[in-house]
């Protein structure tokens, strides 16, 4: 049984190799160019918005104290949920649409661990220089003060980004100006000003960021990252890959081989540079791999052999798999049609949704307690509960009209106001002239409206019905 | 088969595979335990909570969301570390042949 125990253990050991570091080399090149362009802006878009005013707030605070959202000019509570919700569908439709349409773009190009690790690894080659430096570093003696001073230059920088990144990060939940102060008056005092949970959140994302961009960097790809297991499900034949042109390359042979082989030798000479760029530790001259999240790392560096061995570039090239067994490739195929009319249609109806969204909604009860009271001789009342949901950012007063019974008048019980964000619940008593009447119910409209000037003085119409006695026929 | 078991690579591997499944579980409860999250205090507010609960505890907005939020790890990460316990099937049982359909009749 140990023998057999032995066996499966080994069966896995390929799987579960040792993960050795990958030290990638450096590329250069118009996807590279492109890679850090796309960092910039992304990168620069996280570390800069935090700090945008907007009127005397923040221009991007997710409030969770105070149950609001802030983006810009709009607010959103926890009512507008659905809102969110819509906008992870739209998101995870885009990533369907791209996905089928230009392969891994997200991965390589946009996905936080990719950009988070091009820093770190940026880093890196600023201390301790090229893959060939950081080999010979690795394999230094730590007596050697060489490699102590490198290790900790790096492990500053490291850590002094990621705590910046956390301090960020919780920037976007709690006023950040002030997050700042706070954290600067704590560390030039003895006095502590930090929220135990703000410490917490900061030291966690820090953390987080440090350990996956730092340490486990493509491992969060290869084992972590539930996207890179069911892409491949989007792909179809005429999706953007990244390939090698078996056809044009191969036999691929070096060196002296090559000059004899002469013009039966393909146009890969071997050089191996496609491996030593890879983030991920890949051959692409072995085909399609889930591994690969187009960097595009080896083509740059692939199309700089080629130039200096005066062949046509493109040997390494993004393309479909359709163009590579020579037959067209279709941008638009049902599939990306079909994406692509449903993104659409959702993300213009949130916009719609969220423009055109009131600022008020009111929920209108009868009172279940009685049909109606009669106040006098001539008068009967019938009593109601609005629930008035209030989505403006000041207390506001609401006034209500009446229309479908004649002679009608409103009258608040427990006042008209409501407070910011609040679902206020009020009851109201509509009293009517008994003549009026036209049957023992009918149904009447409430205009239920915001006063001026405090707000744009929004209204909404709700229906609602009029009971009386039946002699009143 | 006289194959020499050598115990420390044996241990090596055992030990990397148990630090793959930790971090598997704790990765994939940390996401669905921030939807949970999510969801539940869009619907829930903490500070209303707090209120109404059997047992008096008096917590913050702030501390209620934390406070929510790494229960709801501590119940997605006990489910994932149940799951990857049981779907770790004694070696033994798996190479035991499969029954044909003669030995069914």
């Amino acid at each position: 049984m140990k023998e057999h125990k032995l066996h499966a253990i080994q069966d896995m050991d390929s799987l579960y190799a040792a993960q050795e570091k990958i030290y990638a080399r450096e590329a250069k090149g118009r996807f590279q160019t492109l890679r850090k362009i796309a960092a910039w802006i992304l990168l620069g878009g996280f570390y800069l918005v935090a700090w945008l005013p907007w009127d005397d707030r923040q221009a991007i605070l997710f409030d969770l104290p105070a149950r609001q959202f802030h983006i810009l000019g709009l607010t959103f509570w926890p009512q507008d949920f659905f809102f969110l919700a819509w906008l992870l569908v739209i998101a995870a439709l885009a990533l369907f649409f791209f996905t089928a349409l230009a392969g891994r773009v997200w991965c390589g190009y946009a996905c936080p661990q990719t950009v988070w690790t091009e820093v770190f690894v940026a880093m890196e080659r600023w201390v301790e220089g090229g893959r060939r430096d950081q080999i010979r570093l690795s394999k230094m003696s730590w007596k050697k003060p060489e490699r102590i001073r490198k290790v900790l230059a790096k492990q500053a920088l490291w850590i002094a980004f990621a705590l910046w990144t956390g301090f960020t990060f919780v920037g976007y939940f709690t006023p950040i100006r002030e997050l700042g102060y706070n954290i600067l008056i704590t560390l030039s005092s003895s006095e502590y000003l930090l929220g135990p949970w703000e410490t917490f959140w900061v030291l966690f994302y820090a953390l987080a960021t440090y350990g996956n961009a730092g340490f486990l960097r493509e491992q969060v790809c290869l084992y972590m990252c539930p996207y890179a297991r069911f892409q491949s499900v989007m792909f179809d034949s005429n999706s953007l890959i990244i390939s090698y042109d078996e056809e044009r390359g191969e036999p691929r042979m070096k060196g002296k081989e090559r000059k004899q082989a002469g013009d039966n030798a393909g146009d890969c000479v071997d050089c191996n540079m496609c491996v030593q760029v890879c983030p991920t530790g890949i051959d692409i001259r072995d085909g399609l791999q889930y591994e690969c999240i187009t960097c595009a790392a080896c083509i740059d560096i692939c199309d700089d052999v080629m130039e200096r061995h005066d062949k046509p570039k493109g040997l390494i090239r993004y393309t479909t798999e359709n163009a590579l067994n020579h037959k067209p490739s279709k941008i638009w195929r049902p599939r990306t049609v079909i994406y692509g009319i449903l993104l659409f249609c959702l993300t213009l109806g949130l916009a719609l949704s969220i423009g055109l969204r009131s600022s008020l909604d009111v929920e209108v009860l009868r009172d279940r307690n009685a049909f109606f009271r009669v106040v006098d001789e001539q008068h009967i009342a019938n009593v109601y509960t609005l629930k008035i949901l209030n989505k403006t950012e000041s207390a506001q007063r609401y006034q209500i009209a009446v229309s479908g019974l004649e002679g009608a008048s409103v009258e608040w019980v427990h006042g008209q106001q409501v407070a910011a964000g609040e679902m206020g619940t009020l009851p109201i008593r509509i009293v009517a002239p008994t003549k009026s009447l036209k049957g023992f119910s009918q149904t009447i409209e409430l205009r239920i409206r915001e006063i001026a000037p405090q707000s744009g003085g929004q209204s909404v119409q709700r229906e609602t019905r009029f009971f009386g006695p039946e002699a009143a026929r | 088969m006289n194959q020499r078991i050598d115990t420390n690579k044996l241990n090596r591997i055992k030990r990397r595979i148990l630090w793959r499944r930790i971090g598997i579980v704790s990765w994939i409860s940390f996401l669905f335990a921030a939807l949970a999250s999510v969801i539940f205090f869009a619907m829930f507010d903490p500070e209303h909570l707090s209120h109404v609960t059997t047992f008096p505890i008096d917590l913050s907005r702030m501390q209620g969301y934390s406070f929510g939020f790494l229960l709801f790890w501590l119940l997605t990460a006990s489910c994932g570390t149940t799951v990857a316990w049981m779907m770790n099937l004694p070696i033994a049982k798996l190479r035991r042949p499969l029954p044909t359909l003669q030995d069914d009749e």
